[in-house]
């Protein structure tokens, strides 16, 4: 079972054997206070938890060091320079709260770090930045720019950004004088107004699809909607996408293509580029 | 094992993780969690194929689409169990995964095919018994007279074993197939394709009205790297010839969507008419649920370790996963699966560590490498290197073109200056290959193209061809280069070829995700296996001088000769090797040095040759 070496085996999983029982004793104690714990400790919080137990500091330390080179407990950031130690991994869950944040609100990066860090146990903000830059790489967060301001969102979370972009927008005209009971009227009536290009596209899909959901190609899509600029139709098809109407399907060669077979793919703004658009059932 | 103190007050730690192995190997593993409302539509829409072909009504072919992970290869599984349960009408199944280059399809096909028909079930059972219950006239009927010869002789459990590697495509010494009653093939390699074709067809025929349900998973494979339009022709031309030449064949292609759109502008009207979509769609939210409970449950322990205030779905957070399936791209099971292992570990105190895709590249390759030194036999050698070289050169910026050459190429390829060269595998039996050497002597104009004739140290040129040795020195003198890849080289290429192809397929997965081809080229181009070198070099290297050439020829005979003897006596004194192919033994030790993947050199009383074998393949 796991790591473990020793014959007489009865450690924890993946724990290198100690040369002690009261090893065991002490890294099950530590283990069992950080799963409870509800948030990263210190050293000597740890000591107050478990104070119970006949635990040495010395086995206490031991049993730290072990754990945390087996991966079982993680070293957190230190807060008022003492090292912390919890059994979730910083990193995964400081990404767990920055996801958690931003599909509820787009925000600027500042203020979507300083919660974070705050939400993730005082961590570090520049390692909360890392995190986010991570997460914005790898797709599960995306950037957008309305008005000329970047917002933060979660991928997905189409509504947070929608939400901040109004109240800028709104924020703005306050700014330039207009009334304030004059902006929602404007607003449905430019509402009213714009062509509705997710419904064209989506009832085309309806007709090209070969069977009720079933992918139809970016080109043959474009192709029934040449009146429509690129640019337009592919934010379009990713608002569709966004708002759970529509899967895309991503190109895996797509930027090693040639610039006019890319230009039949749909592109998010991003890296992603995507070849195929289906209905969701 | 008893449990230390304190794991009573955190059972998390002890339970038995129910999310570990998201992807299906093979479709003919037995043990699997299945959820039945996944992919539901599409499973039945097979099922409905099955027993509409059962009925003599002919159909299209189904080509399964889905991103990497969807569950094509869980839903082609899903359908070979319904269809060999007791109570299901007799059906024969078959899956074959199209790792295989285009010029091979055929008898990869015939290879596959035939392995399952002879495979035993748990319960002992081999579905080729379906076929031998036919009558003594039915097998006579059958119209390639060697199929009906074999097919007797399995009937009346003679010459099994024998009969079996016939079926398979494996090459039989004459002696052999004078027993079975065949005639000693004299065919080239593309009449072995056309033979293979015409097996299947006929295996078909004789089960009629029986369906003969044929998987083709990875199609996208055939494709020696993306955009390969040969390897898109081939898929149609497959499906097409299936279609057309099997009424009670049931087709099922498996392709990842990302490919709908190549297949759409390059294959013609008439051969996408002969196959029907069907797309798997990603997972919506009560699948998702319905997938967690079902492996919840494969583990009893966690759900007595659950808190009485916890959910069913304990201890994984739901909610997290179905965010997931509000993303554009949709959310597939082999996700969803490694969400929850991640949760679980995390959970249980062990998360997995993070593995960087260095390393995981670098365990695939090795698992593969190993395997191909055990599997890799003199019948299985030509397919990966028709398979594996284009694959390689293509790293390499060589261009390959299967189309219109002569066919006793296996494909020409085109360095990016521009220069052609003709690559043969010349892997034919020894008896034969002076045929396929005097076309090449007739046909091939060194002014166009350079030639590259490839022949595998598993199929050593026995001495005593003197024929073709003649022939082939002949084409070395006018310029053609010969190679001859070692095992360990064979062994590298299955691996490189096989990678690449699962990465082209979406079936590298590290993290959830899977890993690119471009990660994948450039890992292979970083850690290029020397052993593979010589393949390259023989493609990219500029025109060999005449001279160079001359003595290059004497050397390559050397190294053909040796390769034979070696291969026959497996260890012999250097001074009985320079006497038996009259060489000094200065020039035989050279050639054992310059070749250490092939041989081994050891001193002593007397210094030996020996076979290089790899520990693990046996000698």
């Amino acid at each position: 079972m796991g790591n473990c070496h020793r014959k007489s085996c009865d450690t924890l999983p993946g724990v290198e054997a100690a040369p002690t029982a009261s090893w065991d004793t002490a890294a099950t104690d530590v283990l069992h206070a950080l799963q409870s714990s509800p948030a990263p400790i210190t050293a000597r919080q740890l000591r107050q938890q478990i104070k119970g137990r006949r635990t040495t500091d010395e086995e206490l330390t031991s049993a730290l060091t072990g754990l945390v080179r087996e991966g079982a407990i993680h070293t957190w950031p230190s807060y008022r320079n003492a090292a912390r130690y919890w059994h979730f991994n910083p990193d995964d869950y400081i990404r767990d709260r920055i996801l958690e944040i931003a599909s509820e609100a787009a925000l600027s990066k500042k203020e979507l770090v300083t919660r974070s860090a705050r939400a993730a146990h005082r961590c570090p903000q520049t390692r909360v930045e890392k995190n986010l830059m991570e997460l914005v790489r790898s797709g599960a967060m995306r950037v957008g720019k309305p008005l000329g301001t970047s917002l933060y969102y979660r991928s997905g979370s189409t509504k947070a950004l929608v939400t901040a972009a109004l109240n800028v927008l709104t924020e703005r005209l306050l700014r330039l004088g207009v009334p304030q009971g004059e902006i929602p009227q404007a607003q449905q009536h430019a509402m009213r107004r714009a062509p509705d290009l997710s419904t064209r596209i989506l009832d085309t899909l309806c007709e090209l699809e070969p069977s009720p959901g079933a992918p139809v190609t970016a080109r043959a899509l474009r192709a029934r909607l040449q009146d429509v600029e690129k640019m337009e139709f592919d934010r379009a098809v990713i608002g569709l996408a966004e708002s759970q109407r529509v899967y895309v399907t991503r190109h895996d060669h797509g930027w090693a293509l040639s610039e006019q077979d890319r230009q039949q793919l749909i592109h998010d703004g991003g890296a992603n580029l995507y070849v195929a658009v289906a209905r969701r059932g | 094992m008893s449990r230390s103190p304190g794991a009573a007050s955190r059972p998390m730690f002890w339970l038995p993780n129910p999310f570990t192995g998201a992807a299906v190997g093979s479709v003919w593993e037995t043990d699997s969690v299945d959820v039945p409302g996944i992919h539901a539509d599409a499973f039945n829409e097979l099922l409905q194929m099955v027993d509409q072909r059962r009925r003599g009504v002919r159909d299209r072919c189904a080509l399964l689409y889905g991103s990497p992970g969807s569950g094509k290869t869980h839903l082609i599984r899903r359908l070979r169990f319904a269809l060999q349960h007791p109570d299901q009408a007799p059906s024969v199944f078959s899956w074959a995964r199209m790792q295989t280059s285009p010029a091979m399809m055929w008898r990869h096909l015939r290879r596959c095919l035939a392995a399952d028909l002879v495979l035993r079930d748990p319960s002992g059972h081999r579905q080729i018994d379906l076929l031998l219950a036919r009558s003594a006239a039915d097998i006579e009927s059958v119209g390639t007279r060697d199929l009906s010869v074999v097919l007797e002789h399995l009937a009346a459990r003679r010459y099994q074993r024998d009969a079996r590697a016939w079926l398979v495509g494996d090459r039989l010494p004459d002696s052999v197939l004078q027993t079975l009653g065949i005639a000693p093939n004299e065919a080239e390699d593309e009449s072995f394709e056309d033979e293979s074709r015409r097996i299947i067809r006929d295996l078909a025929q004789l089960l009629q009205p029986m369906p003969l349900v044929i998987c083709l998973d990875q199609l996208e494979a055939l494709q020696a790297y993306p955009g390969d339009k040969t390897g898109l022709f081939a898929i149609g031309n497959l499906m097409a010839a299936l279609h057309d030449e099997m009424p009670n064949a049931v087709v099922v292609g498996c392709v990842q969507t990302g490919l709908i759109d190549e297949l759409e502008i390059n294959l013609s009207r008439a051969a996408r008419d002969r196959y029907r979509t069907v797309p798997l769609q990603p997972l919506r939210s009560e699948q998702i649920r319905a997938l967690v409970l079902a492996r919840l449950n494969t583990q009893p322990e966690v759900a007595r370790a659950r808190p009485a205030d916890g959910s069913e779905f304990w201890p994984i957070e739901i909610a997290r996963l179905e965010k997931l399936a509000a993303s554009a791209e949709g959310v597939t099971p082999r996700k969803i699966i490694f969400e929850c292992d991640q949760m679980f570990r995390t959970i249980q105190g062990k998360p997995a560590g993070v593995k960087s895709p260095e390393n995981f590249l670098d365990e695939e390759y090795r698992s593969r490498f190993a395997q191909a030194q055990r599997d890799i036999t003199a019948d299985t050698s030509t397919g990966v290197l028709s398979d594996g070289m284009p694959r390689i050169f293509h790293l390499f910026g060589i261009k390959v073109h299967r189309k219109e050459i002569p066919r006793w190429m296996d494909h020409l390829a085109e360095t990016p200056e521009g220069v052609r060269v003709g690559v043969v595998v010349a892997n034919d039996g020894s008896h034969q290959i002076w045929r396929k050497l005097d076309r090449i002597a007739r046909e091939w104009n060194p002014q166009q193209q350079r030639l590259v004739i490839c022949r595998d140290s598993l199929n050593p040129l026995s001495p005593a061809a003197i024929r073709s040795q003649e022939r082939l020195s002949e084409l070395e003198r006018r310029g053609a280069t010969f190679v001859s890849p070692s095992r360990e080289a064979l062994a590298a290429l299955d691996a490189a070829r096989k990678l690449l192809a699962d990465a082209d397929s979406g079936d590298l997965a590290l993290q959830g995700d899977s890993i690119g081809l471009a990660t994948v080229e450039d890992w292979i181009r970083q850690h290029f296996p020397e052993t593979l070198n010589p393949l390259v070099q023989a493609v990219s290297e500029k025109t060999p001088e005449t001279a160079a050439s001359t003595a290059g020829s004497d050397t390559n005979r050397l190294l053909r000769d040796m390769i034979a003897q070696i291969a026959e006596h497996k260890i012999a004194a250097v001074s009985d090797l320079a006497r038996l192919l009259n060489r000094s033994t200065q020039e035989i030790e050279d050639c054992a040095r310059e070749n250490p993947d092939s041989f081994g050199l050891a001193g002593g009383a007397e210094t030996v040759v020996f076979e290089r074998v790899p520990a693990e393949a046996g000698a």
